[in-house]
């Protein structure tokens, strides 16, 4: 098993190199000056040839990602020409903004989405299977960008539920610094009105970001479920007299969580794509709005950074389910 | 709207009255009570002012900022000499007089006694020294209208500073007033926290040493908000009635920023687009200031290149243009009338009202006189990326053209890219619609930096790639001189010239509307600031 | 799993599409698809005015007689604006589609069918396309080639064939050592034959379902690019930059943004009802279910 870690851990090496050389190519490619921006709209030519050699973009390319391998085996991620700032700080500083959204959204995803397959499942052909197809459809087709600005349409201004946008409300000191995600760090200090501050203002973009994900989970988990019901052992467990509750989530979940799961890893995918657009409608400080602005400003160090970032986490999570399979599943061994 | 129920938080005004009626019944002071409101709850302080801020904070620095933050820096540090009110008249500010030298090649001026830095230096000439020459040797920003100018600067005595030009400069004196031009920045902090040869670039990123009447207390990033704190020592004093606290929250989406407004989560909200701010004037407890500005709205068109090196055919799109609909599409008829390079409120702006008018009829029979009668060509046009209205004024004149049979394509680029291309005259667009101010307060900026040979592209703001002898003649003229009528006679003579070229589509001038809670006073802007407001005389009534 | 060539394949053909033809869902879908055609179709020549039409006087108005739809913020009428998207939102699709499946179909065969090399080289830039979000991907193309329409159709094209790719590749190898290929081999079938003619049918029915399936998807990700700003290009009514420029209307306007993301839904939902569809009743699996 460690063997297995291991070996899946040393493949990251080369793939993490694909992706800066993926993404080095790519972001050169885009026919413009970064040197333009930082310089400022109204700099003359030498003032952004002066920015340009300062910044080492004059050198020739395969030159400049020599230059930026060497330095992240050191780890250095470079420094953002747009924030001035260093990529790693600035990735440090963004990061816990993202992983409370994307936590969030996946909680949220296993808590209403695993249910309502399940009650799908088992009331099969039924008004309440009907209904839950319904919002799973509904949800994989809405727009995500369009259904956060309807949430706030009517959630934030007609009912004002829920406030707009932010993580917390303005003139609100953010917790004190323990893992940077608010909700957690309120809990550790016993701070519960910035925690139910943090927790109103994670509402909507977490249902925003949910949307697809948990459309799926629903489908999955109900046609898993459905499978599952089918099968030997569950016409075993009603012989045998138990009830219910024991036959659906004893012996019917736990046979399908090995399914529910591999979406759930899938699906860091379509939540990492959706964690942009949330982003950016809700104002929410984290890497997708970062990167966002990275992009628009073409600042090669932190669009490198962050999809280097990204890339990890997203191997490490697909590791991590792959892991859980083998907890699940006895038979699975590596 | 129900103002009660915001997720069970109440209103910054509720919190404010019940806290002062507690505090009243407990005997509690204000600033004991203040901390006890802040643990979790929103600062219910009548002397707090927030504002949501359209752009992030890149950073602090006086000699390299030159977006948005201006807003916030203006506050912190100050320039030698200020514009009254709303006027371009020059008044003392961080000097108290000065003097040219009759061949505008010296300027000398006398700094105010008695004025100290937040970190506690005192303000000598010391600090005017090292700070253009800070800001020529980073070079960025606003260095550009004072590094090819200033030759040497003196400091004869802690209270007097002069300037050496290496040309003539009559418009100097508008230079040190403008909107950063030479924010004065305390020379112990330059020394005291440079990083090897940065000149205190790093530190002061995040930090701030001015002699304004606002300091940085806080700048986080992680809540993109920035907190300003009244600077005790300044030296205008605080009587009167001012903020304690100033908070930027950085709100990047507009109706966000509306939303904000609307429930007094902020107080002023930095939008522009017309119709949401209409939207806003519609809503109690909410005003518009508006003001005219000297920013202008036009089309550049490429001159250097066919078909439009043809000013036949940059007459005709200039009479395919629907101006009125313009007006009342884009901005509400909120837009003042513009008649060439300068704007309406400029002092030598065109009196004679430019021909353009739509007029179809008119634009056919100029193109038939052209040298493409029947049109049947494409032209490329570039937008700025997020901003609806060069978007609306494209596909304005887009529409316009088709009659003409004249194709646009249209190609929306962020502002990086697209300044790239736009810089050089073989890769510029056919079209560019852009918005343009003065840096300061002198004519010549403007017509010099839209449509002078010196600026092409990026060099200066000249999209047109346009070029005129006779124009450039009468700039250099007007620039040796200081007797105001001739040199008002020039630049009209200068604009005439241009305007019946049609090197650009000239749309209008723009007024500035700035939403804000009814119960702020002392709102005061000045065109030639771009879109900064006195944070200083800003207070609640 | 198919476990014959194409002539006996004709009774699991029909059976399927007569299951199909039982889903009510399916029959949503396919009329929702219908009608998305038919408005693609002949949408434009039908419509009230001129999608183009730019009039000022009537900007933002409620939806009336005269504007079914209401107008946007220049005045043109939306419904002639939503009917022209259509048909954009259809080709892209499509296009989408069919340069996904060709690069990753293609490749995929390559890798399934010759294993080797091939397959290791196909596997590793999957491995490093496959690294992190669709969407992320195919912003950072976008923004390489510039804006445009068609530059954002390749964009989420280029990020969606590894997709295909390994599921073309995953059947491929299953299947090669089944019967049939085996004694085509024998036979002396060169590899060319093999693929046509024997793999390709095979792998083809899975292509097809999960490609209904995305449509939807295609349509949703190229609607997402044109919201960034890297889509279409004004003028263009395409439905994704409308709700782009509509945004910051959505409050005083609610009609302006709203239509053209509804638009967009109804779209996607009939392609997802019928994709789902097809797929359940070309599933073997769920048969027992049925």
């Amino acid at each position: 098993m460690a063997q297995y870690i291991l070996r899946r851990l040393a493949l990251l090496l080369p793939l993490l190199l694909g992706v800066s050389l993926l993404l080095f190519v790519l972001t050169h490619l885009i026919p413009a000056d970064p040197a333009r921006l930082i310089a400022g709209e109204h700099a003359g030519p030498e003032q952004v040839a002066a920015v340009r050699k300062a910044f080492g973009l004059d050198r020739p390319l395969p030159q400049q990602y020599l230059i930026y391998l060497a330095k992240l085996t050191r780890g250095d991620l470079g420094v953002s020409m747009r924030t001035s700032s260093d990529v790693g700080s600035d990735l440090r500083e963004y990061f816990p903004a993202t992983l409370e959204l994307t936590g969030a959204a996946m909680i949220a995803t296993i808590a209403i989405g695993v249910p309502l397959g399940l009650v799908a499942a088992i009331g099969r052909g039924g008004p309440l299977d009907l209904l839950a197809q319904l919002v799973s459809l509904s949800g994989l087709s809405f727009p995500i960008f369009f259904f956060g600005l309807i949430l706030q349409l009517v959630f934030s201004r007609w009912l004002d539920w829920f406030p707009l946008a932010g993580r917390l409300a303005t003139g609100n000191l953010a917790p004190a610094h323990i893992t940077g995600l608010y909700v957690v760090d309120a809990l550790l200090t016993g701070d519960f009105a910035t925690l139910r501050s943090a927790l109103v203002h994670l509402a909507l973009p977490t249902l925003t970001l949910a949307l697809a994900l948990l459309a799926l989970e629903v489908r999955m988990t109900r046609s898993t479920m459905l499978e599952v019901l089918s099968q030997d052992y569950m016409r075993t467990a009603w012989a045998k007299g138990l009830v219910p509750f024991t036959v659906y989530i004893r012996h019917g979940l736990r046979n399908a969580l090995i399914p529910i799961v591999t979406v759930m890893g899938l699906h860091a995918n379509a939540l990492l794509g959706g964690v942009f657009l949330v982003e950016v409608i809700f104002a929410w400080p984290g890497l997708g709005l970062y990167s966002v602005e990275g992009i628009l400003a073409l600042d090669y160090s932190a669009i490198m950074g962050t999809a280097l970032l990204l890339t990890l986490v997203f191997v490490l999570v697909n590791l991590a389910v792959d892991l859980t399979y083998a907890v699940l599943d006895p038979r699975i061994r590596y | 709207m129900n103002r009660h129920a915001h997720d069970g938080r109440l209103s910054r005004r509720e919190l404010l009255r019940g806290v002062s009626l507690a505090g009243a019944a407990l005997g509690i002071g204000g600033a004991e009570l203040e901390r006890l409101v802040r643990a979790g709850q929103v600062i219910a302080a009548g002397d707090t002012l927030v504002v949501a801020q359209d752009t992030s904070v890149q950073t602090f620095d006086p000699q390299i900022v030159y977006d948005n933050t201006v807003r916030i820096t203006r506050g912190v540090y100050e320039t030698l000499v200020a514009l009254d009110g709303s006027t371009p008249r020059i008044v003392p500010r961080l000097a108290t007089a000065w003097t040219a030298a009759p061949d505008v090649r010296q300027w000398t001026l006398t700094l105010r006694p008695g004025v100290r830095f937040h970190d506690g230096a005192a303000f000598t000439s010391e600090a005017v020294k090292v700070t253009f020459e800070r800001l020529i040797k980073i070079n960025r920003g606003f260095a550009y209208a004072f590094k090819p100018v200033v030759a040497g600067i003196e400091t004869p005595d802690p209270m007097t500073v002069r300037f050496n030009l290496s040309t003539p400069d009559a418009a100097f004196l508008a230079k040190l007033a403008s909107i950063s031009g030479g924010l004065v920045v305390s020379p112990k902090a330059v020394t005291e926290h440079a990083s090897g040869d940065d000149l205190a670039q790093g530190w002061l990123r995040d930090h701030t040493a001015g002699t304004g009447p606002y300091m940085l207390e806080r700048w986080d990033k992680g809540q993109q908000q920035v907190t300003l704190t009244q600077f005790p020592g300044y030296w205008g004093g605080w009587n009167g009635s001012h903020f304690k606290r100033i908070i930027f929250q950085i709100v990047t989406e507009a109706s966000t920023q509306r939303l904000m407004l609307e429930r007094g989560d902020a107080d002023v909200a930095t939008i522009v687009a017309p119709d949401l701010i209409d939207a806003l004037a519609r809503q109690p407890g909410i005003k518009i200031a508006e003001h005219p500005t000297m920013r202008i709205f036009y089309i550049a068109m490429h001159c250097q290149r066919e078909p439009l090196k043809d000013p036949k055919i940059r007459q005709a799109l200039s009479y395919a243009f629907d101006y009125e609909g313009a007006r009342q599409a884009i901005f509400n008829n909120r837009l003042a009338p513009l008649n060439g390079p300068l704007p309406e409120n400029d002092p030598a702006h065109l009196v004679t009202p430019k021909p353009y008018k739509f007029d179809l009829a008119k634009a056919r029979q100029l193109l038939s006189e052209s040298s493409r009668p029947k049109g049947g060509f494409t032209l490329s046009l570039f937008l700025f990326q997020g901003d609806p209205t060069f978007r609306k004024a494209a596909e304005i004149l887009q529409a316009g053209l088709r009659e003409l049979n004249v194709q646009v394509t249209i190609q929306e680029m962020t502002s990086s890219v697209l300044l790239d291309k736009a810089g050089k005259p073989e890769t510029a667009p056919d079209l560019l619609p852009v918005r343009n101010y003065p840096d300061y307060a002198d004519p010549s900026a403007m017509i010099e930096a839209t449509f002078g040979k010196d600026s092409w592209g990026t060099a200066g703001w000249n999209f047109s790639f346009y070029a005129n002898d006779r124009v450039e003649r009468l700039l250099a003229g007007a620039n040796k001189i200081t007797a105001q009528m001739r040199r008002l006679q020039m630049f009209q003579e200068a604009q005439l010239v241009i305007v019946a070229e049609a090197p650009a589509i000239f749309i209008g001038t723009l007024i500035n509307r700035v939403p804000m809670r009814s119960d702020v006073q002392g709102f005061s802007y000045n065109p030639l600031l771009g879109n900064t407001f006195d944070l200083y005389g800003i207070h609640k009534g | 799993m198919r476990f014959s060539t194409r002539a006996s394949g004709t009774s699991f053909l029909s059976h399927s599409i007569r299951m199909l033809a039982r889903t009510p869902a399916a029959w949503v879908g396919a009329a929702i698809v219908a009608a998305l055609l038919l408005v693609a179709v002949v949408g434009p020549a039908v419509t009230p005015m001129n999608p183009l039409r730019i009039a000022p006087p009537e900007k933002l108005q409620f939806p009336s007689a005269r504007h079914p739809l209401g107008t946007d913020d220049l005045g043109r009428d939306l419904l002639s604006r939503i009917v022209a998207g259509a048909r954009i939102s259809l080709s892209v699709g499509i296009l989408v589609l069919a340069i996904a499946m060709s690069v990753g179909v293609g490749l995929g065969l390559l890798a399934g069918y010759f294993g080797g090399w091939p397959d290791e080289a196909v596997m590793r830039t999957t491995d490093v396309f496959l690294a992190f979000p669709r969407l992320v991907l195919a912003i950072a193309i976008a923004a390489t080639l510039g804006p445009g329409l068609y530059n954002a159709m390749v964009a989420v094209a280029l990020s969606w064939w590894p997709w295909y790719t390994r599921l073309v590749r995953g059947q491929l190898l299953s299947l090669r050592q089944q019967e049939f290929v085996l004694a085509g081999v024998s036979l002396g079938a060169g590899p060319a034959r093999i693929l046509l003619r024997h793999l390709l049918p095979n792998v083809g029915t899975t292509v097809v379902i999960q490609a209904s399936i995305d449509v939807g998807y295609a349509i949703l990700s190229t609607a997402g690019l044109s919201f960034i700003g890297l889509g279409a290009q004004p003028p263009t009514p395409e439905w994704g930059s409308m709700i782009a420029q509509a945004r910051s209307y959505l409050i005083d306007f609610w009609w302006y943004p709203t239509f053209p993301g509804l638009a967009i839904f109804l779209a996607v939902l009939g392609f997802n009802l019928l994709g789902d569809a097809v797929r359940d009743a070309f599933d073997p699996r769920l048969r027992s279910l049925q």
